[in-house]
């Protein structure tokens, strides 16, 4: 039996894609008002800040007013989203607690803004502990509302977070509700409507950090879809809205990538983790640099992934998905399958989201467990989400399988759905097929 | 006093050691945090940079470090990237002075260009960069408006900071403070209320004519904190604190450290002329007044330098550069009020003993001359108020090996270092004692041998006076000192 390994990263990327948003999304609207929302970069920074330093300045003056410690600890939190500075979350915590020794009882927003930071850490279960401990006490919490929705989303009970996304939209329509409901009709595979509701979104878009979240997530709506040039569009209007949005600018350089103009891409890349390090695009330009066949300059990536994986699990971070599939996409390290393999348990553990089973389904794969993999693959596929990574990891697993039949389906539908899903994907995908035919 | 000293020397030593301690960065793992420390000079300016690098970013460069490529960073390929990334750091600064564009280039005579790894989280290390750059533009006219920026600074998350001080010019409506929140990238304020620093430039109108700021030294000093220190065995000090630290290597930086405090003993000041002087004209417990002057000279070297070190990074008020001919005169005030008391001692004693002469004749002249009064010397009041004469101004290098390893964030290292320099210091100020105390004995035996009075008589006397005279010099040149730097 042929067991095939196929490594490609960019399958993983937009299957983490997903994740991201949502990661994005747990953060979105929860300051509230408005002026608190950041915007990125370094020409950003200042305004970042500013409302920050008013409830600093406040604070220093009358150091127990609960209501604006909540407040700046809901800033921190919401400013760690936009800037993706990791520094911010203790501070976000010390704050809220503060808030909340000072007023213990009655305290939505300390509580609120604990259920986001736990959301942004990817403690699921703990956001959804203070976000149903808030609404017990007040059902209106537009903050507990869209922390709910968001936990229950990426705990895989879909149907609850559906629910508490269209309770937010009840009690506060915007940017916070529309963009979840939008999520929701996007996993569920529902690309027109999931637009939609995004371009309903626009108008609510009162900062430029929204606006940059809002073109961005249309355009990646746009791009899977294959409409390479109105994805283009709304990266470059959400980098018009916020200069340097890192997020945008990647979109950008996914479209550089697909249209062929690499060195373009490659300018793009370095440029974002040049700020913003995150693994995910560190990673991109990794696979990109190793697309080129330029290995030694894409291990370079790769070991700034590595270093940033090791610093999550010192700091007793759950390893996240994106390292998973960071790690079941480079097996060619030394323990790199077993890492794979044991973030996604630890993950799927945790929580049962179309992600979570996504990463286990190709984690077992990398270790070559295809058979248990193949379970997962299809946990991955039960909402019907049009999405070619999970596609194309399942098709990868059938062939694995010997369903060859099978495996030549999946693998034409990913190609079908998107041909630019991932730069070392999609050609290992083409190469696969042609094999099978 | 001593108490007093040692108190503040202590408080001083446990605020610096809770700075020293450090596993993950403090302004997060990504972060790039830079330091400009501008010295605007009548003709040139001296730009003393600094780039913290947290995890990340460290493994982020680390192509441009390790040039064979095995994955490692050996000391040698560190220390060899910092030219280049010095140069790379210089590019990205833009000055303009009186209009013209001024072109920074890292000084070749500077040995401040260095690069360090230091242990962060994860197992991971940080880098540390300093620069040492320089640009010269033609001498500045009254009011001449400089410009800085840097325009690297700014792109990530961190801290960025600008500092500028007139070296030898004034600065007027300067935009930046004259000394650093961070100390120089070593400690950041994190609390809940605080946003890291985001200043990337500068702008102040120059008028020539200031006075001098103080040297960097190796990379170490707070700008403009301490007189410059020229000689050669300070410079060996001020290096001592930038090595990589192992345990071998702190051993002999110890060592080193003990040696240097020895030697320095050697140069003038610290109360050995003084010392030697009372105690040739004290002939009893010469060994334990040796000790006790010896061990306060460093108790209060030690709690000095800690203490003006602390001064100096908390405050901006005080500049040790004023601070020192200030301790210089008192010291030297000290010295001399320890010589009158000497001196009005003897010259009470001289009374009672011709007095005691006469009876001496009636016993019929005795082989043994006892003491008939003790010496109306100032017992050990006067010993530790020569000792803490001695050691109160602190040795500068002693300063800048402390600023600097708290600059480097191994305050504790830095505390060890004086305080063995401190012990070396009281090791030949000891041996200088006992040779004082045992050369007294002697030339009083000479005289017992030879039936001669004078030398029991006359060597008090001339100690003391020595004493009192040395203290007036002293307390002249402070004085003279302190005239020129205010």
């Amino acid at each position: 039996m042929l067991r095939i390994r196929i490594r490609a990263r960019w399958a993983a990327v937009t299957a983490v894609g997903l994740a991201v948003a949502l990661f994005a999304a747990g953060g979105i609207g929860l300051a509230g008002s408005p002026g608190n929302s950041p915007a990125p970069g370094a020409a950003a920074a200042a305004t970042d800040l500013r409302g920050i330093a008013g409830l600093q300045l406040q604070l220093r003056h009358e150091p127990r007013d609960w209501r604006s410690w909540a407040a700046l600890g809901l800033s921190y939190v919401d400013t760690a989203r936009t800037t993706l500075d990791p520094a911010l979350y203790p501070k976000a915590d010390q704050a809220l607690r503060r808030s909340l020794q000072l007023q213990p009882a009655d305290n939505d927003r300390a509580a609120a803004g604990l259920g986001a930071l736990a959301a942004a850490r990817h403690d699921f279960a703990a956001a959804r502990g203070w976000a149903r401990r808030v609404l017990a006490v007040n059902g209106y919490s537009a903050t507990a509302l869209a922390v709910l929705a968001d936990a229950e989303t990426e705990l895989g009970n879909y149907p609850a977070g559906l629910t508490a996304a269209h309770r937010l939209d009840d009690v506060q329509p915007g940017v916070a509700s529309f963009s979840r409901l939008s999520y929701q009709a996007e996993l569920h595979g529902n690309t027109a409507e999931a637009v939609r509701l995004l371009q309903l979104a626009l108008p609510a878009a009162s900062t430029p950090a929204d606006t940059a979240f809002v073109r961005y997530h249309l355009g990646e709506l746009y791009r899977q879809q294959g409409a390479l040039p109105a994805a283009a569009h709304e990266y470059d209007l959400g980098v018009r809205a916020r200069p340097g949005d890192p997020a945008c600018t990647v979109g950008q350089a996914r479209i550089a990538v697909a249209s062929g103009h690499t060195d373009a891409a490659l300018a793009s890349y370095r440029s974002v983790v040049a700020t913003v390090p995150t693994p995910q695009y560190v990673a991109e330009l990794g696979d990109l640099l190793a697309a080129l066949h330029r290995a030694p300059e894409a291990a370079q990536q790769y070991a700034v992934v590595r270093a940033e994986d090791r610093i999550a699990r010192s700091g007793g971070v759950d390893a996240d998905l994106e390292l998973a599939l960071f790690d079941a996409d480079h097996t060619a390290d030394r323990g790199a399958a077993a890492g794979a393999l044991s973030a996604a348990t630890a993950t799927w553990r945790r929580r049962h989201s179309v992600q979570a089973a996504d990463a286990m389904a190709w984690a077992l794969h990398a270790n070559g467990q295809d058979a248990a993999a193949i379970g997962y693959a299809d946990a991955a596929l039960r909402l019907g989400t049009r999405s070619a990574a999970f596609h194309y990891h399942r098709g990868v697993i059938d062939a694995a399988l010997g369903r060859r039949a099978a495996a030549r389906a999946e693998l034409s539908r990913a190609l079908a759905m998107d041909p630019h899903f991932s730069v070392l994907g999609a050609a290992r995908a083409r190469t696969l097929l042609g094999s099978l035919l | 006093m001593r108490r007093v000293l040692t108190v503040a020397g202590l408080t001083c030593l446990i605020v610096v050691l809770g700075a020293g301690a450090a596993s993950a960065h403090p302004l997060g793992n990504v972060s790039v945090n830079r330091y400009s420390g501008l010295q605007v000079g009548p003709s040139s300016l001296r730009v003393d940079f600094a780039e913290d690098l947290a995890e990340i970013p460290t493994v982020q460069v680390t192509p441009r470090i390790d040039r064979n490529g095995d994955g490692r960073l050996a000391a040698a390929e560190v220390q060899a990237y910092a030219p280049a990334a010095c140069r790379s750091a210089a590019v990205g600064m833009r000055v303009v002075v009186g209009g013209s564009t001024v072109r920074l280039s890292v000084d070749p005579d500077s040995n401040a260009t260095s690069a360090r790894l230091r242990p962060g989280a994860a197992g991971l290390p940080t880098l540390l960069l300093r620069c040492d750059l320089v640009g010269r533009y033609p001498t500045l006219t009254a009011g001449s408006r400089l410009i800085y920026q840097d325009t690297l600074a700014g792109h990530r998350q961190g801290w960025s900071e600008v500092t500028a001080v007139g070296d030898r010019t004034t600065l007027r409506r300067s935009d930046v403070p004259a000394s650093s929140p961070s100390r120089r990238l070593s400690s950041y304020p994190t609390d809940l209320l605080s946003s890291p620093l985001d200043v990337r430039g500068a702008t102040m109108l120059v008028d020539p004519g200031g006075r001098p700021s103080g040297a960097i030294i190796g990379g170490a000093a707070g700008s403009g904190l301490v007189p410059r220190v020229t000689d050669r065995l300070s410079a060996v000090f001020t290096g001592l604190v930038g090595h990589r630290l192992s345990i071998e290597w702190v051993l002999t930086a110890l060592l080193i450290a003990f040696g240097l405090g020895a030697a320095h003993a050697v140069a003038p000041g610290h109360g050995k002329t003084m010392m030697a002087g009372y105690l040739l004209g004290r002939r009893d417990g010469g060994r334990r007044a040796a000790l006790t002057v010896a061990g306060t000279v460093t108790v209060t070297h030690t709690a000095g330098v800690l203490l003006l070190g602390l001064l100096a990074t908390a405050t901006t008020a005080v500049a040790p550069r004023s601070v020192f001919p200030l301790l210089g005169t008192a010291s030297g005030l000290l010295v001399a009020v320890v010589g009158a008391v000497l001196l009005r001692g003897q010259v009470r004693r001289r009374h009672a003993h011709d007095h005691a002469h006469d009876h001496d004749h009636d016993h019929g002249g005795h082989s043994h001359p006892h003491p008939h009064r003790p010496p109306a010397a100032p017992g050990r009041t006067g010993l530790i108020g020569m000792g803490i004469a001695g050691g109160l101004v602190p040795s500068p290098s002693a300063l800048v090996v402390l600023l600097g390893a708290t600059a480097l964030g191994r305050a504790a290292y830095g505390v060890a270092l004086v305080v063995a320099f401190g012990v070396g210091l009281a090791s030949t100020l000891t041996l200088v004692g006992l040779l004082a105390a045992r050369a007294g004995d002697r030339l009083a035996a000479v005289g017992q041998r030879h039936r001669l009075r004078w030398p029991s008589r006359v060597l008090p006397l001339a100690g003391a006076a020595t004493v009192f005279t040395v203290g007036l010099a002293l307390t002249a040149r402070g004085l003279a000192a302190s005239l020129a730097v205010l």
